[in-house]
């Protein structure tokens, strides 16, 4: 018994998949590689735990967005719901982005879960947020930035290689990695993700070179 | 956002899992049955 995310198996394999056919979709001719019985790409992420009204939650770094225990992260467009929720210029409101309605991630969008290949690219990621306040208010009360994890996550559906990572359609953690003195929150995304949490030492950085005298 | 490059030319992957990749909610222990108080 396959597993499959979209409902009925297709008969007619790629050509089935709602993501075939639209704006998003690729062009004629175009390489559709269709992986089925398979098993999801492993790639690098990294997450910022927050300590909330409720207890901790792992929350995307570049985007408002938490990643729920036992349940698969879906990409959708968020240009398709700026559309919608905020008052766009007429311009914004037309062009390609906004118009996109299709499944995440489409071509020639920005738009998908991302992860990287190699973990070392991880070090820049979301840098500029990690600057944020340590405190925030969201709509359930006032969160608290417990610290930086990063992890390896699973990715299926559609998803488009990049020449240093991957955008998907559907991910879940597969390994989260966390600094040892954040121990209890390994403990907690291990239960609550269902998944390894493996404590490593930080590198230490580097103390400064002494003057010339 | 992150750096990932350029996205490949005309490629794209469709990936239908074997099993779900989502951990399912392990069952709560059973509680052990009440020994029956003696009469």
């Amino acid at each position: 018994m396959i597993w499959f995310p979209y409902g009925p198996h297709p008969a007619g394999g790629a050509a089935s998949h709602p993501a075939s056919a639209g704006v998003g979709a690729l062009s004629e001719g175009a390489e559709i590689e269709t992986l089925f019985d398979s098993e999801p790409i492993e790639a690098w992420r990294v997450w910022n735990l927050w300590e909330g009204p409720l207890g901790p939650e792992l929350w995307s770094v570049t985007h408002p967005v938490a990643w729920r225990p036992r349940r698969a992260m879906r990409a959708h467009c968020v240009y398709k719901y700026r559309t919608k929720t905020v008052n766009t210029t007429a311009a914004a409101a037309t062009s390609a982005q906004a118009q996109h309605e299709d499944q995440a991630p489409a071509r020639g969008h920005s738009c998908g879960i991302y992860a990287l290949m190699d973990r070392g690219g991880l070090k820049s990621w979301g840098a500029r947020h990690m600057h944020t306040p340590e405190t925030r208010k969201r709509g359930r009360g006032e969160f608290t930035r417990v610290g930086r994890v990063e992890g390896l996550v699973l990715l299926w559906g559609r998803v488009i290689p990049h020449a240093l990572g991957y955008r998907a359609e559907f991910a879940y953690p597969k390994e989260f990695f966390v600094e040892r003195d954040l121990a209890d929150s390994a403990a907690w995304l291990a239960s609550a993700f269902g998944v390894a949490a493996t404590l490593y030492d930080p590198p230490k950085p580097k103390p400064p070179e002494p003057l010339p005298t | 956002m992150v750096e990932i490059g350029k996205p490949e030319e005309e490629r794209e992957i469709q990936i239908i899992p074997r099993e779900d990749p989502v951990p399912k909610e392990q069952p709560a222990p059973k509680k052990p049955a009440k020994e029956p108080v003696p009469a």
